[in-house]
């Protein structure tokens, strides 16, 4: 177009109408306006951790709300079975890596946005790298890799004295997932909506068929493919892990299925099938992405601008008869050791291990006795069992200071019986410690201090 | 807080209620202005109304032994209306989360509050990030601390709270900072595997207890529902695995495999077969198997 300035308006003008004008609908923050137009453009960079069916159609949705600023995060390469719903591949993408493919096909079509891609795993990327997001968007199939990233999240949470979360440490999700014509959609806010820890309850058990009835007893095909994932690759590869995302294993378990379900005259068994046992797919369906997308790129576009409220907080689209869709208003799990308050305590530099365990035991909100504690990677002290007992015995009479590396503050974690007399139990919590003198403002008088 | 007016279309108000005991959440729901009273009658308690059309209406009622306090309500805008009960002060205002003394914040009303309007919070965004670069400055390049799993935690209290019999003992062959990966040794003190000494490994996943933890038997044995290969047929490693289990309950489960083994889960079919028809020769092949020496063609490594 001849006209770039008219070019611009004309690509903004459906998003002009949300983010220009008032309304009474709006967030509480919201304040319409070119300039907050041209700040997310500008400054809101998304992270979109996934580049699958969810994560092709966020990265498409979110460059066409708006967002200049993305970065796209995925390990895998392209698979030819993705090319029916990853629609920015090709087959000529094929073993190419998905994060590079997807970024360079929607920087190709939408001009003016950048997306850098990583190749690589999350646990891969400092947590530096996380925080740098405003809000960071899963399009993920595992539910180890979501926790993963909600563990980074909420660990940039920090609450205050009150235990009220600080707004300004909040990471922002939104997170999406698929299972053929299900999906659900969820915006979570570390410290305000129950993060994923929280309602780790809602994923359903995996489905895992005694080893018994693998061995002895198959009825079904699954049971003849798990036998051959389980068992069979065991006795015959004795010590080599087997790798589901190696195609050479992934075949060598679909003939032993087929020789097993031959034998026991059962039908069924398909390369398609022996994927979907061992990796635990269920097939894909394009439009469920495009719809759980479209849910989470527009919950993002409302996080970053405030023009609506957000999802509040769960979003359930079941699509497999008839189609029944709901929000539900899930609540925190105040307990939640990944991103709950926990208990603020302030130390002394000198107090010792052994002294705060005294204080758990005085502290009026735990009344806590026999008590193991770990910081970080590290175990420094355990009540049980005697061999860790003994190898973490020194730390009772070294400075708490000293073992958390000299930091102002940091977090503990700690378990052990608490709660008063005849109601006494297990228990589990955090530890936000601070030590006077060195935490937070340079305190002057150093008469707390060491 | 603002409240989504749009929600209000029909239900007119906005109502907190609460039980008698004090003790009780806080619920909010709402109502007409017509049933008013049936709530107040019902819920008993204490109860607070606010027109979020505009604050326009105060009322409050208070039973039981709550102390309210008036005025409750500011007539000011709804964005930065706030009301005192007791000291207990809520804002609704653009601060999304006001000091409150906390002693009565019951932390269900925290989470009431805080979940009614989530967008309440996300404000300042473009700040937040002028935040971050602060706080890790702050931070004066201390290598960060290695986060922790939902599942290390988790396995962290059953570690601590194992109570074993004396024929098991854990080890950890990796240290003391890797507690996800250890090893379990059995002696059985009865049965046919008396003498033996068994050990198991024990992988746990970073989504422990969502998850089982993955269990095999790193000694070779003669056994029904242990095949060759260390794989271990225990229902709750696998089908009847649930989160309330821990690591203490599958231990025992491992150890009653050895003074009861059972020939209805076979893994090990043969044994499973000879344990059935012929006790007294299972009970000889134990014996072989743990001294060290051929069962049928399997050799098996001394294990007393």
């Amino acid at each position: 177009m001849a006209d770039a300035g008219a070019h611009q308006s004309s690509r903004s003008r459906d998003l002009d109408k949300l983010l220009l004008r008032p309304g009474h609908l709006v967030g509480p923050a919201f304040e319409p306006g070119t300039e907050l137009r041209d700040d997310i453009q500008e400054y809101a960079r998304i992270l979109v951790v996934g580049a699958g069916g969810l994560g092709c159609e966020l990265l498409k949705d979110l460059a066409l709300s708006g967002f200049r600023n993305l970065e796209v995060i995925d390990m895998d390469r392209i698979e030819v079975s993705n090319l029916n719903r990853q629609f920015l591949f090709r087959l000529e993408d094929v073993g190419k890596p998905k994060a590079e493919v997807a970024a360079k096909r929607v920087m190709e079509r939408v001009s003016g946005v950048n997306i850098v891609p990583h190749f690589c795993r999350i646990e891969d990327k400092l947590d530096e790298f996380y925080s740098d997001f405003m809000i960071i968007v899963l399009g993920l199939d595992s539910i180890e890799a979501r926790s993963y990233i909600n563990e980074v999240a909420c660990s940039f949470l920090e609450y205050d004295s009150n235990g009220n979360p600080r707004e300004e440490t909040m990471k922002p999700m939104v997170d999406g997932g698929t299972e053929g014509f299900k999906g659900h959609a969820r915006v979570i806010l570390p410290g305000i909506t129950p993060c994923f820890q929280c309602t780790i309850w809602l994923f359903p058990p995996q489905v895992k068929y005694p080893l018994c009835t693998l061995a002895e007893t198959p009825r079904t095909a699954p049971h003849c493919i798990e036998y051959a994932h389980l068992i069979k690759w065991d006795e015959v590869h004795s010590g080599k892990t087997f790798d589901p995302d190696n195609p050479q294993h992934m075949q060598w378990v679909y003939s032993e299925a087929l020789k097993r379900a031959a034998l026991f005259s059962i039908p069924g068994v398909t390369y398609t099938l022996t994927q979907g046992v061992v990796k635990n797919i269920i097939p894909a369906i394009a439009s469920t992405n495009a719809i759980i997308s479209a849910a989470c790129a527009l919950e993002t576009l409302k996080i970053a601008s405030g023009c609506s409220k957000t999802l509040s907080n769960y979003l359930t689209y079941n699509a497999v008869e008839g189609l029944h869709t709901k929000v539900t208003e899930f609540v925190r799990d105040k307990e939640c050791l990944v991103c709950g308050p926990g208990i603020f305590m302030e130390l002394e530099t000198s107090d010792t291990l052994k002294m705060l365990m005294d204080k758990l035991g005085d502290e009026p909100q735990l009344l806590m006795s026999g008590v193991s504690v770990k910081h970080g990677g590290k175990t420094l002290y355990m009540q049980a069992p005697p061999e860790l007992e003994a190898l973490t015995r020194a730390n009772l009479s070294i400075s708490l200071f000293k073992l958390m590396e000299e930091s102002p503050k940091g977090i503990l974690h700690v378990t052990g019986t608490a709660g008063k007399p005849g109601k006494r139990q297990s228990c589990s919590t955090k530890l936000r410690v601070a030590f006077k003198g060195v935490a937070g403002i340079k305190d002057t008088d150093m008469a707390g201090g060491a | 807080m603002v409240v989504d007016h749009g929600g209000m279309i029909g239900l007119g108000l906005l109502v907190l209620t609460k039980g008698r005991s004090g003790g009780q959440r806080w619920r909010k729901r709402w109502t007409s202005r017509a049933s008013i009273a049936s709530l107040v009658e019902t819920g008993g308690g204490a109860l607070l109304v606010c027109d979020v059309a505009g604050v326009r209406e105060e009322h409050l009622t208070s039973r039981g032994n709550i102390n309210w306090e008036k005025p409750y309500f500011e007539k000011v805008d709804l964005l930065s209306a706030s009301f005192r009960v007791d000291s207990l002060t809520i804002c609704f205002d653009k601060n999304p989360l006001p000091e409150i003394p906390n002693i009565f914040l019951s932390s269900s009303l925290l989470s009431f509050y805080s979940a009614f309007d989530p967008t309440g919070i996300m404000i300042k965004l473009f700040k937040v990030k002028e935040k971050q670069r602060e706080l890790a400055e702050n931070s004066n390049g201390k290598p960060p601390v290695k986060k922790q799993s939902a599942g290390e935690l988790r396995l962290h209290k059953d570690i601590s709270e194992l109570n074993l019999p004396k024929t098991c003992s854990i080890s950890f062959p990796n240290g003391k900072d890797d507690l996800m990966n250890f090893e379990v040794t059995i002696r059985p003190d009865d049965g046919y595997y008396l003498g033996g000494t068994f050990t198991f490994t024990f992988q746990i996943s970073s989504i422990y207890p969502h998850e089982a933890p993955k269990v095999k038997c790193k000694t070779k044995v003669y056994h029904p529902n242990i095949d060759l290969d260390g794989n271990v047929c225990l229902n709750i490693l696998r089908e009847d695995w649930k989160p309330v289990l821990n690591i203490n309950t599958i231990i025992y489960g491992l150890y009653h495999l050895f003074t009861e083994p059972n020939h209805e889960d076979p893994l090990n079919r043969e044994a499973a077969a000879v344990l059935r028809d012929n006790p007294k020769m299972f009970e000889s092949n134990v014996r072989r198997a743990m001294a060290g020496g051929y069962v049928g063609q399997t050799f098996f490594t001394r294990c007393i």
